[in-house]
């Protein structure tokens, strides 16, 4: 067989009508994760879409009733791998919600300040996935070296540099160590002053608009019904943060404004994420300065014993890709009954992919799936 | 603010970035700029170290441990009864999550800052004969032999027992 007859490029050119299917993923460099799209094709477009998904399914939900309490902390990270910490606080929160205890004060600004810190993380990764998508790569150097800045503080504060487990029912772990938070100023007026550079070269970019523009197009009204949420849902027009709606950690106490967007496009979400990184920094600035001192752990008693009263609860957090949630069942052993968890993911990789697609032409699916990042393990899982 | 389009040129501001020193280096070498010592943080979660003496052989980083890494096996030569047993790590299936740290009841079990940890197998394929791997060296029972590079250690305020 001549593959020469059958490339991309003589299919544009002259078979027009020739119809096939296109395995987009399960390796994607643009999707975080195995999982892909089958694209029915016809000439460079595409004709419909099935997701294929299944192949990155570990079985989260059901090793979670196997394990203890606290064992199981080391299991949730691994769910949004580019953003961990907020499933261990949104599984912390719900366990904490049953026992009925309130943690300290230092405590809330810790877990703040590893959310934000978590959040930095993935958006810098996701700066990296619309430069390597659009095929222009220098962002994406760029963002994986800025990222190492903020492992390398992860890697002070908590021992890990990518599965942090630093959050646990009752607190966290450990306090942050001596001159930690100076340091970490410093980062971040580090990553600020690279603010104008990624502008220059990406988000001011004219081609990159041009790309982008007009791209997945999601109205105000359908992002609110199909339940997308996060930056996808801000950048459609609606004012909803789980920071700000239904507060929790040491959010009540810092002063900030959702940012939303009208526009619903790919430039819009990207933009979006642009303002939002900006805003964290701040978010972290804000913090470190009105930390109190304190304890930063109830004592629960026995960390491998420990034993959760019967009852049931729903704990939300906000993600950098939408609203995480943890619903926990205790039938009051020392393993949970059900966790089941609320992945942001599911509406932008299954019902929008099936809207979306197949009104695009080929180069522009990678776009689309890093505008709306997509984590396939939180519907995977 | 506004992020809007600019000239076709402004991207060309990234050629700036010529002028700068690379952000990587090549291997056996560190990036000492945040940590200076050796260039791993003061708390990494390493490779443990156990400090054999002080360990009492209670079990109980083999009952927390959320991927059965850890076994409590007798060493050579000495009495079977519980407080002779030790911990062996099985290193394959360690996620360094540091649970058996944060409950060592006597601080003897921590964990040390090195990271490099790879090594050789051996993989012979002659005439019908198996492949085999020899896996035995990622399973060992820590001593003190990293007791110079202390990394996440629980101090006593955190402890959760004793």
């Amino acid at each position: 067989m001549n593959f020469n007859s059958y490339s991309l490029t003589k299919i544009a050119k002259e078979d027009k009508d020739t119809t096939y299917d296109l395995f987009f993923g399960p390796n994607h460099p643009g999707m975080h994760g195995n999982f892909g799209y089958v694209l029915d094709m016809v000439g460079t477009e595409i004709n419909s879409v099935r997701p294929n998904a299944g192949q990155l399914h570990r079985g989260f939900e059901k090793l979670m009733e196997q394990r203890g309490w606290v064992q199981n902390l080391t299991l949730v990270p691994r769910i949004c791998v580019m953003d961990p910490d907020p499933n261990e606080v949104a599984y912390c929160m719900s366990v904490e919600r049953i026992m009925g205890v309130e943690i300290p004060e230092r405590a809330k600004y810790l877990r703040t300040i590893t959310l934000e810190m978590s959040r930095l993380t993935a958006y810098l990764l996701a700066i990296g996935g619309f430069g390597g998508t659009l095929g222009h790569y220098t962002p994406t150097h760029w963002s994986t070296a800025d990222r190492d800045l903020i492992m390398d503080m992860f890697e002070w504060l908590t021992g890990g540099r990518v599965y942090h487990i630093y959050n646990i029912p009752g607190g966290v772990r450990s306090d942050a160590p001596e001159g930690f938070f100076d340091k970490l100023l410093e980062v971040m007026d580090a990553l600020e002053a690279r603010l104008p550079d990624y502008d220059s070269i990406l988000f001011e970019n004219p081609i990159v608009h041009k790309r982008l523009k007009g791209l997945g197009y999601v109205s105000k009204e359908d992002a609110r019904k199909t339940g997308l949420s996060g930056p996808n849902l801000r950048a459609s027009g609606n004012a909803y943060d789980v920071r700000k709606d239904v507060p929790y950690a040491a959010y009540p106490y810092l002063d900030f404004e959702i940012i939303t967007q009208e526009g619903g496009d790919a430039l819009t979400r990207a933009l979006q994420i642009r303002l939002e990184y900006e805003q964290t920094i701040n978010l972290i600035r804000q913090a470190v300065k009105k930390i109190p001192e304190g304890d930063v752990r109830l004592n629960l008693g026995l960390l491998g014993n420990l034993k959760v009263q019967a009852g049931e609860a729903y704990e939300k957090v906000e993600s950098s890709k939408g609203e995480f949630g943890y619903y926990i069942v205790s039938d009051g052993g020392t393993k949970p009954y059900r966790v089941s968890v609320r992945g942001p993911s599911l509406p932008a990789g299954f019902l929008w992919a099936q809207k979306h697609l197949p009104t695009m032409k080929i180069d522009d699916v990678a776009a689309w799936m890093g505008s709306l990042s997509i984590c396939p393990p939180d519907f995977d899982k | 603010m506004a992020i809007g389009d600019k000239s076709i040129s402004a991207p060309l501001t990234a050629i700036k970035s010529l002028f700068k020193k690379p952000v990587t280096v090549r291997y056996p070498d560190e990036v000492l700029e945040v940590f200076p010592e050796k260039g791993v943080s003061p708390r990494f979660r390493g490779v443990h170290t156990n400090d054999l003496a002080k360990c009492v052989g209670c079990g109980s980083c083999e009952r927390i441990c959320p991927v059965n890494a850890i076994y409590m096996e007798l060493p050579e030569g000495k009495e079977d009864v519980k407080k002779e047993y030790r911990p062996v790590i099985d290193y394959g299936r360690c996620c360094f999550c540091a649970f058996c740290v944060d409950v060592c009841p006597t601080v003897s079990l921590k964990m040390s800052r090195e990271y490099d940890f790879t090594t050789s197998a051996t993989m012979e394929m002659r005439d019908g004969e198996e492949v085999k791997f020899v896996i035995d060296e990622f399973m060992f029972r820590p001593t003190n032999e990293r007791e110079d590079n202390i990394g996440y250690v629980t101090g006593k305020k955190m402890k959760v027992l004793g």
